[in-house]
């Protein structure tokens, strides 16, 4: 579970998110959808600690930012950034070690072949793609079998076979029990992954939708009805 | 712990596979050892022979390397800079389960080995050249190098992590620190004043007791000169606070809380630092952009085409703090001025006919040193509009590059005409220098364009820099024998006006070849 209460995220003086609480159950998958400048990234960068917000963040119970908390969740940014000397499997390698993770050579080469990056495993990070950046990016995330993934524009730089494959691998992980947030303004891209969306705009939560009360209706009615009601409000 | 060793050892192992495998590499190699060669044989054997190949001289240069470094590392380190993060460590070091106080650590590791190699060098250097027993060096390198060390990484932990000071607290004690530096380098200047500029006096002012009762430099000091020239009171005195002080600063670094707020920092200055080096990759210089306040104007745009580019240039300039001007201006300025205070003084001893050559040299100095800073123009290549304009490569070269010419020539104004005026030179003399100090900044500006166009990033920027520097100083080295020709036909004002014209006609010579450049963007990203 993912709970985010009163988070506020300043940048000198401007205001970039502004009190937003959300919670994202366990084994379901949460939307961050907004239009760009939102804040979306602020939020994601927050939970993963790499921002300094006023507010709390707790991952499955646990303060973001302990230990603990750092063990079982995996972020994959909006931009990818390997180390530019490190082979892909050996980024794979550190993050084996880095989160202590009892993981077989064999996951580490199903993962890789999934994101057919088998024949790419000896190429370093320099050499890489922007595509192949993020299918490295998004491999090392869920390595560590996370309980909680925080997810950053997740789609922008794939190929379309890239995209089916990361659709599947996140419905897979929501049957397994992971907590998934997902921020993005690309509203064909989840249409049919969400389960929660919490609709941002100017730093503010604007509506949250749960699945199960609004089955009937289009994410982009839903959007667009909140967005274009604010902006006749201005 | 054992992950960041991993990260840090395999990325050594690989840049260093990569780099053997680059013939660059090896050609440079064997120019640094050439340097290596020729320094050991010029200024070290000269030195050897005022004797200064004595410990006290490793002594001195040790302890001014302190003097000056470590206030302002730990300067840096208060205003949360000097840690070469990159946007990898925020991707894959920040998030995971890593101690934060590790992950400073790790950005140190990245610029520790380095340091390591001075004071390894300093301990061969000292046994070999300075006569120092080699037990007596390997003791200096273990606890200068070693404790040296622990200490930095402590204060890293203690400034740069430190969750309980403001932000504005810490950048204020960085400024403190700043200008310890600044004061320390006045009363060293103030006491060479004194003394007379001798060596001896340098090396009075670095053993004086107050330099080493400067907390953690001065006592780190004290430490060299006790473990090198052996033991008095005062340096054992400060040899204790500085063993004390590492102590204390790793007791306060371990106990002291945190919990990763400076990631945030962190972050940001690994974002611009790759900046800096996509910058390097391409110009073979960078710097970290600053937040720059731009003024609000509005630009009258004339004619089409390539034109367009120079009115971009004009827009973006006019909104700049400085308009036109940078460092180079300041310095040329600045040497001016010195110039008129030497002259004045009856210490520029030069005959009379002799100082517009001064001009000349110091004005050719100046634009070797500021030649390579970054330009506006070169960014216009990384454009793609740039090659989408429908106009010719020559125009738009030359659109490109006018507003460089310009600030060739204001610059060469800056320096010379004050300079000369006061120094008597003839005003028609001026003028001439003045044209032959732009024609040449155009030749330098040209190279660099023919040297884009053909070696494209073939060589890195390193070799890219260095042909342009061969065909630039080339084609400037040409205009000596027009000069000398001129000067001997003619007369000096002819000698003047043979260089500036064959400068001009080479500028132009090397702008129609360097035009290619602006044909195909491809040329840039071979």
């Amino acid at each position: 579970m993912l709970e985010v209460k009163k988070l506020t995220k300043r940048y000198n003086k401007t205001l970039a998110v502004n009190d937003v609480s959300f919670t994202v159950n366990t084994g379901r998958i949460g939307i961050l959808l907004g239009p760009n400048g939102a804040g979306k990234s602020s939020v994601i960068k927050s939970i993963a600690g790499l921002l300094k917000y006023e507010g709390g963040v707790w991952i499955d119970g646990l303060p973001a930012r302990t230990m603990e908390a750092k063990r079982i969740f995996g972020y994959v940014p909006e931009l990818p950034a390997l180390f530019p000397n490190l082979t892909v499997e050996e980024h794979l390698e550190y993050i084996r070690r880095a989160y202590n993770a009892s993981v077989s050579r064999e996951e580490i080469a199903r993962w890789m072949e999934r994101f057919e990056l088998e024949d790419k495993r000896d190429k370093l990070g320099s050499e890489l793609s922007k595509g192949m950046m993020q299918k490295v990016s998004i491999c090392c995330a869920l390595l560590i079998r996370p309980r909680v993934i925080l997810f950053d524009e997740p789609m922008v730089g794939l190929d379309p076979r890239a995209i089916k494959e990361l659709k599947e691998v996140i419905c897979e992980q929501k049957k397994c029990g992971a907590t998934v947030l997902i921020s993005t303004h690309m509203l064909e891209m989840v249409q049919e992954l969400w389960d929660d969306v919490f609709v941002m705009d100017k730093g503010t939560i604007l509506a949250v939708y749960h699945r199960e009360e609004v089955s009937d209706q289009n994410l982009d009615d839903l959007f667009f009805s909140v967005t274009e009601k604010g902006e006749q409000h201005e | 712990m054992n992950s960041l060793i991993y990260v840090w050892k395999r990325s050594v192992v690989n840049t260093l596979k990569k780099l053997i495998r680059k013939p660059a590499f090896w050609v440079y190699l064997l120019i640094l050892g050439f340097y290596a060669f020729i320094m050991y044989h010029s200024i070290l054997e000269e030195l050897m022979k005022r004797g200064m190949n004595r410990p006290e001289t490793l002594v001195a240069a040790v302890s001014a390397l302190i003097l000056y470094l470590s206030p302002l590392s730990y300067s840096a380190y208060a205003k949360r800079q000097g840690m070469l993060f990159r946007n990898s460590d925020v991707h894959f070091i920040f998030p995971s389960p890593v101690s934060p106080k590790l992950c400073l650590l790790y950005g140190q590791a990245k610029t520790l080995l380095p340091g390591l190699c001075v004071e390894l060098l300093a301990a061969i250097l000292g046994t070999l050249w300075f006569r120092i027993p080699p037990l007596k060096m390997l003791v200096y390198f273990t606890v200068i190098g070693g404790i040296g060390t622990v200490m930095e990484a402590a204060l890293v932990i203690c400034l740069y992590g430190n969750e309980r000071l403001k932000k504005e607290t810490l950048a204020r004690l960085g400024y403190l620190l700043y200008g310890i530096v600044v004061l320390l380098l006045l009363l060293g200047f103030w006491y060479l004043r004194q003394e007379g500029f001798r060596f001896s006096a340098v090396t009075g002012y670095l053993s004086s007791p107050g330099i080493q009762m400067i907390p953690l430099v001065g006592w780190q000091i004290a430490a060299v000169r006790l473990l090198l020239l052996g033991p008095d009171s005062v340096n054992t005195v400060g040899t204790v606070l500085f063993l004390l002080s590492a102590c204390g600063l790793l007791s306060a670094a371990v106990r002291m809380k945190c919990t990763g707020e400076c990631f945030e920092d962190a972050m940001q200055f690994a974002d611009n630092y790759e900046q800096v080096l996509e910058q390097k990759k391409k110009n073979g210089t960078g710097v970290l952009p600053k937040n720059r306040k731009l003024k609000k104007v509005r630009v009258e745009w004339r004619g089409t085409g390539a034109k367009a580019i120079l009115f971009r240039q004009w827009l973006e300039y006019r909104k700049e703090r400085f308009f036109l001007f940078n460092a180079a201006t300041l310095v040329n300025l600045a040497v001016g001025c010195v110039l008129i205070y030497l002259d004045r003084t009856g210490r520029l001893e030069v005959p009379q006919e002799f100082k517009v050559y001064v001009l000349l040299a110091l004005a050719a100095y100046l634009m070797l040193v500021f030649g390579s800073l970054p330009n506006k123009w070169t960014k216009e290549l990384e454009n793609p509009y740039v090659f989408l304009i429908p106009d010719r490569p020559v125009y738009k070269i030359w659109y490109a590059t006018c507003l460089e010419h310009v600030k060739s020539a204001v610059n060469m104004i800056l320096l010379v005409f004050p300079a000369g005026v006061a120094m008597g030179v003839r005003p028609l003399l001026l003028v001439l220098l003045v044209w032959i100090g732009a024609a040449a900044g155009g030749v330098r500006i040209y190279s660099d364009t023919i040297t884009r166009a053909v070696l494209g990033n073939a060589f890195g920027s390193t070799g890219r820099s260095l042909l342009q520097m061969v065909i630039a100083w080339t084609f400037i080295g040409i205009a000596i024998p027009f000069f000398l020709a001129g000067l001997f036909l003619l007369g000096e004002t002819a000698a003047f006006l043979a260089a500036g014209l064959y400068l001009t006609a080479a500028a132009f010579v090397l702008m129609l070849a360097g035009s290619q450049a602006f044909t195909r963007m491809e040329l840039q990203e071979m």
